[in-house]
Formats: structure tokens, sequence, C-alpha cells
């Protein structure tokens, strides 16, 4: 089920709230919340939640045994590492396995061997990249005392499968939630409703009305990627640098305001992520939650910034190269993260004498470097990367031309003008003065039938979910 | 709880200007929503609710044409009946090859089921009773298809298709619901637009014997072939039998007001053919058609040619305004490949 969805505005979300609201009981809305979880999550496929719940139960479980036995080292490990082998062995499973066995194969060809190579029909389980690493921090956290193993289920289900941020994030942790969590049974206020209606509306605006009819128009063209001239090619790249923000950053808008109408208070996942300055800073603005999740788990026990300088720039690299495979089982997605990764090393390198060239400089620069980026990030393979990043640097044919610019689309041309004021110099969903004035609540209606309208004619997932 | 409790619960949190901007907020969209579907109704882009307030963008054809039918007041001998395909197959002409005076009938998106519909209307509900039917089909009309809203939208025709009250009812509301899309939103502002303005001169009108206006020097469009036409061929190869039901009774009422039927399956360019040949059922689904028009050619019930390659009417491979639409070029020479060789008894 999609956010952006009749059957999710008008049948799901209506029937989970008032009935959620309609519950005084701590443990009766926790169980409320978990249900409607697996159901929204089954919508999509019913036999996936029972991995849901297993990989839930053993962490669950796993967590309960670490405390157990806290202050016997051998032991914690042992409930540690049954989560970990379980959440990270499912997920290579279900993402990885055919990637892995196809990369093994071509490495042993480089030695002159075939190997047959099995190929299997593995349906990839939507959001499970997102729950493991949810489930893996309760753990991890709990092994680490910063938090207390919860003894009910219910409670932790709730963390898990609350259906705000199921499917595509923010990926959370248990200390985000152990307050909302703990006053669950506290009393509805208008305010939350307030904020988390303004929250959502503005980012079913910026998926349905922005995100999607950008992708109308860059997805045919990069269907032909081949015919591409060079301002399409570049025209393409804006696009496609401006849907996947406004496609992610409103899918984050929509969750963080579903869960304000519950009374939760979820982190902020992106910040003006096109205004960096330098490339530490995006990774401090997109995605907020999975690069935290990665500097806290992944980056920091590798050693972090603490060791050697050599050493430092490696666990850079390494990380980011993880974090882009976690996005897919493509070699695209691995070029990308290790193409950040090895700019966060060069930037930690040079970021001393960074600070002498111009904030608009080392904007325009950083933008600059991201879009490369995204061109493998959007590649269905690396061969589409190279004709596109071909096409983008043919410079003798690059036409600026009012007419050259337009002939893609007009829309489209216009969709690059507004999407470009609205990130250079609009603010965040979340630093906007919501008041409740009626003449805003008028502009809102309007904006969420326009959305409704929008959606008659397309109803597109979001750009994360196959991640 | 008791009604009361809640209706002290409800005036506290109303107190609140966010709960105040709530309820107006949701009072505000379903007030939108609704001024919209009014809206959608009015003003009728599509000429698919019958308002005839604003002229549509988009002509249906189907009130237009039966009321230039209704209104008729010379014999009719000849009527053309089929899709926007036929729109170009010219009156003039078939009279002056038959001697019988002619009105193009052809509608948009028109199936057998609307064929049928129609010739109960016009025996039943006006003075015309033709000598001869010319119909053109095209395979993709005997798919699973239901029938068209905008059929079931028009009052005339309504009542003679096979269709229960209920199949209306969902209908309308399906169709409102469809009106709430952003291609319906700017049909919508260019219906008002173009009223108050001009129309533009490439819009779709007919002469008063139904044959579309036209501009001979436009550019045609040979783009990669539509998808819509893909999108016909949804069964495996088979004919709807109920389409085939609906042609059958066509044929059949036909006959017993001693009305000779013409068919003939409408070409399309040889790429397009090949095209969906790959993608499609389209061979299975031809050659059925072919079967099916044949039996009834071989019971004597009609006259039947199969111009659905352009050699068989010697026509022109690019004898088409697009991947589809059969210029007037080749709409002409069909015209004169049936009436040298049909003879009226």
């Amino acid at each position: 089920m999609i956010f952006n969805s009749y059957i999710f505005l008008f049948v799901f979300f209506p029937i989970t709230f008032i009935v959620f609201w309609l519950l005084k009981n701590r443990q009766h809305r926790y169980i409320w919340l978990t249900l409607t979880g697996y159901i929204f999550y089954g919508y999509w496929n019913w036999k996936f939640v029972i991995l849901m719940f297993l990989t839930t139960g053993v962490d669950f479980l796993a967590a309960q045994w670490i405390e157990k036995h806290d202050g016997n080292r051998r032991q914690m490990k042992y409930g540690l590492l049954v989560s970990i082998i379980t959440g990270l062995g499912l997920l290579i499973y279900f993402k990885y396995a055919n990637f892995l066995t196809g990369a093994f194969a071509g490495t042993v060809s480089l030695f002159g061997l075939a190997l047959p190579v099995p190929h299997w029909n593995i349906i990839l389980p939507i959001s499970i990249s997102f729950y493991t690493f949810e489930t893996l921090s309760y753990t991890i956290d709990v092994y680490r005392r910063k938090i207390h193993a919860t003894k009910n289920f219910f409670e932790y289900s709730t963390f898990i499968a609350f259906f705000p941020h199921l499917i595509a994030g923010p990926i959370l942790r248990y200390t985000d939630l152990t307050n909302d969590l703990n006053n669950i049974d506290k009393q509805p206020k208008s305010e939350f409703f307030f904020r988390g209606l303004n929250l959502f509306v503005i980012g079913l605006v910026k998926k349905v009305i922005i995100a999607d009819s950008i992708a109308n128009i860059i997805n045919p063209m990069l269907g032909n990627y081949a015919t591409l001239t060079t301002t399409g090619a570049w025209l393409a790249i804006l696009g496609y640098t401006y849907q996947l923000y406004f496609d992610f950053s409103g899918y984050s808008d929509m969750a963080i305001g579903l869960g304000h109408l519950f009374g939760f208070n979820f982190r902020q996942n992106f910040n003006s992520p096109y205004q960096a300055v330098n490339i530490s800073d995006f990774w401090r603005r997109w995605h907020i939650s999975l690069s935290s999740w990665l500097k806290d788990y992944l980056y920091i026990p590798l050693g972090g910034s603490r060791i050697s300088p050599s050493r430092t720039y490696l666990n850079l690299f390494l990380t980011m190269l993880l974090g882009g495979l976690w996005h897919g089982a493509n070699w695209t997605f691995v070029i990308w993260g290790g193409y950040h990764g090895l700019l966060l090393a060069i930037d930690k390198k040079i970021s001393p004498f960074l600070g002498k060239i111009p904030i608009i400089l080392q904007r325009v620069g950083t933008f600059f470097m991201v879009i490369i980026g995204w061109v493998f990030f959007r590649s269905a393979d690396f061969h589409m990367a190279k004709i596109w990043l071909t096409k983008m640097f043919t410079l003798p044919a690059l036409d600026l031309h009012w007419s050259a610019l337009v002939a893609y689309s007009l829309t489209l041309f216009i969709l690059l003008i507004v999407s470009t004021v609205i990130v250079q110099f609009l603010p965040n969903t979340f630093q906007i003065n919501y008041q409740p004035k009626l003449k805003y609540a008028a502009l809102l209606a309007a904006a969420f039938v326009a959305c409704i309208i929008f959606l008659n004619y397309q109803q597109s997932v979001f750009i994360y979910y196959q991640f | 709880m008791p009604f009361k409790t809640w209706l002290e619960k409800f005036n506290r949190l109303y107190q609140a200007k966010e709960a105040k901007f709530i309820l107006f907020f949701l009072l505000l969209s379903i007030g939108f929503s609704i001024i919209i579907l009014i809206l959608s109704v009015l003003v009728d882009p599509r000429g698919v609710f019958g308002t005839n307030l604003i002229k549509p963008v988009v002509l249906t054809n189907r009130t237009e044409k039966l009321q230039a039918m209704t209104k008729w007041n010379k014999p009719l001998d000849l009527l053309v009946f089929g899709s926007s395909r036929l729109f170009k197959m010219d009156p003039v002409l078939t009279k002056k090859l038959s001697g019988l005076s002619t009105y193009n009938a052809s509608v948009s998106y028109a199936r057998p089921e609307e064929h049928l519909a129609m010739l109960q209307y016009l025996l039943n509900e006006t003075n015309i009773k033709p000598k001869i039917i010319l119909v053109g089909l095209q395979v993709g009309e005997f798919n699973n298809d239901a029938i068209e809203p905008q059929t079931i939208m028009n009052p005339a025709l309504r009542q003679y298709l096979p269709i229960s009250r209920r199949a209306v009812a969902l209908t309308a509301i399906r169709t409102l619901k469809d009106s709430l899309s952003p291609i319906y939103m700017r049909d919508m502002f260019l219906a008002i637009f173009w009223s108050v303005s001009k129309y533009p001169e490439d819009r779709v009108t007919f002469d008063q014997n139904g044959y579309q206006n036209f501009d001979k020097n436009r550019a045609k469009n040979f783009s990669r072939i539509n998808k819509a036409p893909l999108d016909l061929f949804n069964t495996d190869g088979s004919l709807n039998p109920e389409k085939k039901n609906y042609f059958s009774q066509f044929v059949s009422l036909a006959n017993t007001h001693q009305i000779k039927i013409i068919v003939f399956l409408t070409p399309m360019p040889s790429t397009v053919i090949d095209e969906l040949t790959k993608e499609t059922t389209y061979a299975a689904m031809h050659q059925n058609a072919l079967t099916f028009l044949s039996e009834l050619a071989a019971q004597n019930k009609i006259t039947f040619y199969d111009f659905s390659r352009v050699q068989s009417f010697n026509g022109l491979e690019d004898g088409f305004d697009d991947s589809t639409h059969p210029s007037y070029q080749n709409m002409n020479l069909i015209t004169k490949k049936i009436f040298n060789t049909f003879h009226l008894r």
C-alpha cells in the first residue's frame, strides 16, 4: 500500500486513525498499531508478513537474552550474533543472492574458469533493508547498554511495524521513539493533528505533483537514453536530481506527518541537501537517518576518524561502498557508493583549504558532484551510465539556446526552474512556521484536492520502495 | 460514551485554533471536490454527460450526429456506421457512385453494441429507413472492453443498450470519478476558454452529412504507434462472444427491415499490423473475425470485404493520418472498390 493511493487515503488511514484514538489503553494501542502495520505491509504481499514477524521476534528475544546476561560478554555476544546473522542473513539472501553468485562467477571467469551460475527466482520483500537496519540498531544499542530491552513484545513490534515509517523510513532508532511509545496512551491534541496534516499534505504535493510530473517526462527520455542529445542528457539528470529529492523528501514528510497524527515525533530525514557546501555537509543533509545509521553502526565501529588518516579514508570509502550496496544489488549502486566514499575521503583531506572558496562556488561544485553520482544511481547498468555521461560531456554539442531547452518539454523546463527555487531558497517543510489561519486552511485544502486529481492520473510508488 | 459527553469533548477540542483549522480544511476539501465534480458535469468537455451547456473539446459526435439524423427531413438511403476510422468516408462520393443519399453516422469508439443501439434508435425514433448500411469494423472492436461509457451516458442510445440500471449508475459514478484528472481539468479549461475566445481551426467538426471537416494539407503523425491500438487486443485471440452476439443481432435486425449490410475491415499501415502481430493477439483475432464475418456472408446476411491490408483495395501505404486512421485518399479508394462491385438488388 502506498500513501499516495485512494485505498490508503480514504480507507486504511481513516479507520486506523479513528480506532487508535478511540482506544484508551496503552497495550490496546500497541496491538492496534502492530496489526495495522502488518495489514499495511501485507497489502503488497501477505506472505512476507511472516518474514517481518520472524525478524521482529528473533530480535525481541535476542535483546532480552543480551540484557538477561548483562555482564557475561560471551552470552551477550551470542545474542547479538543471532540477531545480526538472522537479520543480515535474510537481507543478503533476499536482496543479494543472485548478485553475489553472479559477482563470484564473474571473478572466477577472470581466471579463465567458467562456473555455471544458478539464478534463483527470489522476490525482494519491500522495506526489508529498512526494518532490518532498525531491528539491528535495537539489539546493538541494547548490547552497548544505551537502552534497556523492552519486555513488551507489542511495544517493540509497534516500533518496527508502525506503518508511517515501515516501508521507506526514516530509519528510526528505538531511542527515537521511547518517549512516544511510553506515552502512547496520551490524549489527542489538536497541535499534533495540525502539524501532521500540514506535513502530510505538503509531502503529498512534493511527491504527486512535482516528483511524478518530472518522472513522466524524463522516464521516456531515459528509456531511449542512446538518442539523447547533450542538452537532453543534462535536462534528464537535472530532472532526476529533483525528482529523487521531491519523491523521497515528500515521502519522508508524509511519514513524519502521519507519525504526528498518532502523537509520534520522528527524526527529520532531509535538510536542504542541495544547499550543501561540501560532500560531508551533503551527507549531513541527505537521507539523514541512513547516513547517521551508517556512521554509528559501521563507520565508528571500524574506527571512524580516531585512527590514522589513511585508515579513516578507507573507513569512509568502505562505509559508503556498503551504503551504496544497501540501495540495491547492482554494480551501479556500488559505484555510486564508492564514488561518494572517495569524495568524502578527498573532502576530509582538503577541507581546510575549501573554506577559502566563496560559498556560492562551494554549493555549485557540491551540487555538480552530487548530480554526477546520480547518473550511476539512476542507470540500469554501467553501459547506460557510460553513454549518459558521455553525452553529458560532449560539450561542443551542448546547446543552451532557449529553443533547445524547451524542445524536450516546456513543462520540464518550468518544473526545473520551480524545483531550483524551492530547493535553493525556500525553507524545509519542518522549518515552516505553520499558522492555524483559515486562509492557509483553504490553500492546504486546494493543494490536497489538486493532489487527489493528480492521483487519478497516476499512482506511482515511491523510488525508495525498491530499496 | 454518552452523546453529551462527546459533544462536550468536541467543543473543548474545537476551542483550539488548530482544531478549527483542521475542520475548515476537511470541509473545504469536500467542498472543492464537490464544486469540481459539478463543474465537470456542467462544462462536460468530452460530451459524456450530455449537458451541452458548452461545446465539448472532444466531440463524441453521438449527440451531434443523432440530432442531425433525427432532424433529417429528406430520404436517407445509405448510412455509414463505424468508429472514428470512418470519419473520412465521403457521403458525396458514395452518393455519386451508388446514387443513394448518404449520411456518415460514424462515431468515435463505436462498437458492435453501438451499431445495434443506433440502428434500433433510428428505426424506432426517426423516419430514417436506409436501404444500405455500410459498416467499417476494426478487429479490436470484438475485444473484452466494457461498453463504452460515452455510449452508456448518451440518453438516446442507452435505452437500447443491453445494460442494467445498476451498470448505468456504476458507469456514471466511474465517469464522474475519472473526471477528477489533470487531463480532464485541462479539457474543461480549454472548453471554457474556446467558448469565450475562438475555437482552433484544427478542431474536429463535421459537415451536415456527417463527413469530417479537415485540412488536406495538414501534416501527418506517423510517430511510433500509440499505445491505444495495442491495448485493444486484450483477448486470448478469440472474439468476445457478447460482442459477436451484438453484431449478429444488428445484422438480424437489419435483415428484418430489408436493410442491406456491407461490412469491411478497416485498413492499417503494414508497419502497424506487423507490430500488432508481434506484440498482441491481433493475428488470431483477425483470423477469427474473418471466420465470423465470412460465415455471416455465406448465409447471405451481409456482404463482406477484408480491407485490412492496403493492397486489397489498391490503397496507399501512406494513405493514413496517423498509425490507425485512414486518410480521405484511402477511404475514397475503399468507397470506389465497394461500389464498383456492389449491386443493390
